[in-house]
């Protein structure tokens, strides 16, 4: 198998033009997980059922749908942590199926792939600081020395627009919205070229939100990093995706063009997941009248 | 519509409440003006961002402070003072004046019990018969739209997903016919599908009993949606009080502006202005507006002296530029 194509990810904003080739190719892939049913009897159940779709490098691909859609067990799937139970994932240059060991998808694809959490307070070390954490990284991912990890660390927590000074700061000391950076930060020191981000933003506070997303727009504008973005709300969804997946009961029920999604669903869920959110306007309903 | 002043006795009346933690020889404080009416049969939505102190507030109704705290203003519900109740009184008060709703109704219900169990404990105990009680659970099972409701009583809360869950909290505190429901982010933990349905039937049952409702969420749309009222608050304080129906066209509060612009639209994307900064506690406050750090509106009056509650338009806004504030989607930013 071919290792992931060297590249430093730092492309200039003018090469995206010609960037129009597949990063992400997801064929096929369905994920069962044995369940206990409500008789004490173990059955299949079909998290992921027979999903396929394509994220064009630099591009961004939201994941739209409830609780039980499958949305976390596909993004899972995509950064090695879930193994499928059938189809082919390939991500910039490496291959899986079901019979890769999922500690060989987690190498193969820790360079090229890297995943931020909804809540940054838990997947963050409380006893490290923000720059030893960086460093961490660098260390693994890099053969820098010490001096050019620490202006590395640096330069990345600028990115997320924080100072160098957050380097010796602990989680403790920071708010969500600053976690979420560092987190986001953290996901961008080995360079890669796709972010999975799982309800990155649905923790916070909404002014702190809009902050982040402006900051995920910008940085996909001056990286060469694709999204996949998980999320159940569809405003997030809309404000950071060129392309959308409606998914229900692990199938995919609508794909397209974000906005025309959007604007103009096609799909009965997806038209009812449209009408439940709450707008200018907005009347909740009961579908019993 | 009921007019601000013209308060029915039975609603909820908070007035200039102030909480504060002693820390040594220091308080700090936690609501730093807290004014807001509920009265029978309408719903007032508290929205804020996480420490602005809206569950604190809910906490206060029910007479419920931290360890060391100094409280001053007003909490009536009912035309009683929740402030000077005695301990019986308290907690008679408790369990049959208010209904609390929360985020989690699994955190909320006995698992290891079933729902019929929990639905009647409190009729049983006031004297119902056992059939009885279980015939009026059936019923109120009914009325908040709960397929098969006679079966859910012999299930579990496990056998439940999370909305029919929060249903049957919601028939549960009908049952004792509270004054006042207090729901504390009771749809923050639902889908968007489910979280209709809830609300839907909250509002309705609230409304149909005549029950004064304070719906607490971080969520302005979701709020301006099921309720008559929205109050604003942050740091500690109510920095506005506005009709729903009116939160979208005429918010009178930098910071409410700030917080309907900080959502990203369903169709169309744009560039989010958001508001500079992050929320700041009420203990950070300076001697201004606690707003002014990040308002885009701000004088200099607005860092030196705090501003009271006054009527503008429609709202009651802590402002001294609410006049100058323009509609969300005016290109007036910076002055």
């Amino acid at each position: 198998m071919s290792p992931v194509p060297a590249t430093d990810g730092r492309d200039g904003p003018g090469s995206r033009a010609q960037n129009l080739e597949t990063l992400v190719d997801v064929e096929g892939v369905s994920k069962e997980f044995r369940v206990r049913g409500a008789d004490g009897r173990s059955t299949q159940f079909r998290a992921v059922d027979n999903v396929s779709f394509t994220v064009e490098r630099h591009g961004s691909l939201g994941i739209v749908g409830e609780s039980g859609s499958g949305k976390t067990t596909l993004a899972r799937i995509l950064v090695g942590l879930e193994q499928p139970t059938s189809g082919t994932l390939a991500v910039g240059g490496a291959t899986l199926d079901s019979r890769t060991p999922s500690r060989k998808a987690r190498k193969l694809l820790g360079r090229s792939v890297q995943m931020v959490y909804q809540d940054p307070y838990s997947s963050l070390d409380p006893l490290q600081t923000i720059g030893a954490g960086l460093d961490e990284i660098l260390r693994l991912r890099s053969d820098a020395d010490p001096k050019r990890r620490k202006e590395r660390a640096g330069e990345l927590l600028e990115q997320v627009g924080m100072g160098a000074s957050h380097l010796t700061s602990r989680p403790s000391q920071m708010s969500g919205g600053q976690l979420q950076r560092v987190a986001i930060a953290r996901a961008l020191a080995c360079t890669p070229r796709l972010l999975v981000l799982d309800e990155a933003v649905s923790a916070l506070d909404v002014s702190v939100q809009g902050q982040a997303l402006n900051l995920l727009s910008d940085l996909r504008e001056t990286l060469d990093v694709a999204y996949v973005f998980v999320s159940h709300d569809l405003a997030v969804v809309q404000q950071v995706s060129d392309h959308i997946i409606v998914m229900h009961h692990g199938q995919i029920v609508e794909r397209g063009r974000t906005d025309h999604v959007l604007n103009q669903p096609k799909d009965e869920y997806t038209k009812t997941l449209l009408a439940a959110v709450p707008t200018a306007g907005w009347k909740p309903r009961t579908s019993s009248n | 519509m009921t007019t601000e002043l013209a308060t029915k006795p039975g609603g909820l009346r908070i007035r200039d409440l102030e909480v504060g933690l002693r820390r040594g020889g220091n308080t700090q404080p936690i609501l730093a003006g807290v004014n807001l009416e509920v009265n029978p049969g309408e719903a007032v939505g508290l929205v804020g961002e996480s420490g602005s102190g809206k569950s604190t507030t809910a906490r206060a109704v029910l007479g419920l402070f931290p360890e060391r705290s100094v409280v001053s203003g007003g909490v009536e519900v009912g035309g009683r003072s929740v402030l000077d109740l005695e301990r019986r009184a308290l907690q008679e008060f408790r369990s049959h004046e208010v209904g609390m709703i929360y985020q989690n109704p699994r955190a909320r219900v006995n698992p290891l019990r079933k729902v019929g169990d929990f639905m009647t404990e409190a009729m049983i105990d006031s004297g119902v018969s056992r059939a009885a009680a279980r015939q009026r659970a059936t019923g109120l099972l009914q009325a908040v739209a709960v397929p098969d409701a006679a079966r859910r009583l012999d299930q579990y809360p496990g056998d439940l997903s999370g909305g029919l869950l929060q249903r049957v909290v919601i028939a549960t505190v009908m049952a004792s016919g509270p004054r006042l429901v207090l729901a504390d982010e009771p749809t923050s933990a639902l889908d968007v599908t489910t979280q209709e349905e809830v609300v839907a039937i909250l509002g309705k049952a609230c409304q149909e009993r005549d029950m004064a409702l304070l719906f607490i969420t971080h969520d302005l749309d979701l709020a301006a949606a099921v309720t008559d009222k929205v109050v604003v608050i942050y740091a500690g304080r109510v920095v506005e009080n506005l009709p729903s129906r009116l939160l979208h066209a005429h918010p009178r509060h930098p910071y409410t502006v700030g917080l309907l612009r900080s959502r990203p639209s369903l169709t169309t994307r744009e560039r989010i202005r958001t508001i500079p900064g992050t929320p700041i506690a009420a203990y950070e406050a300076g001697p201004g507006c606690v707003f002014a750090p990040r308002c885009p509106l701000a004088t200099d009056i607005c860092l030196q002296i705090a501003p009271e509650l006054r009527r503008v338009g429609d709202s009651v806004v802590a402002c001294h530029n609410a006049e100058e504030v323009d509609r969300p989607n005016s290109p007036t930013e910076h002055r």
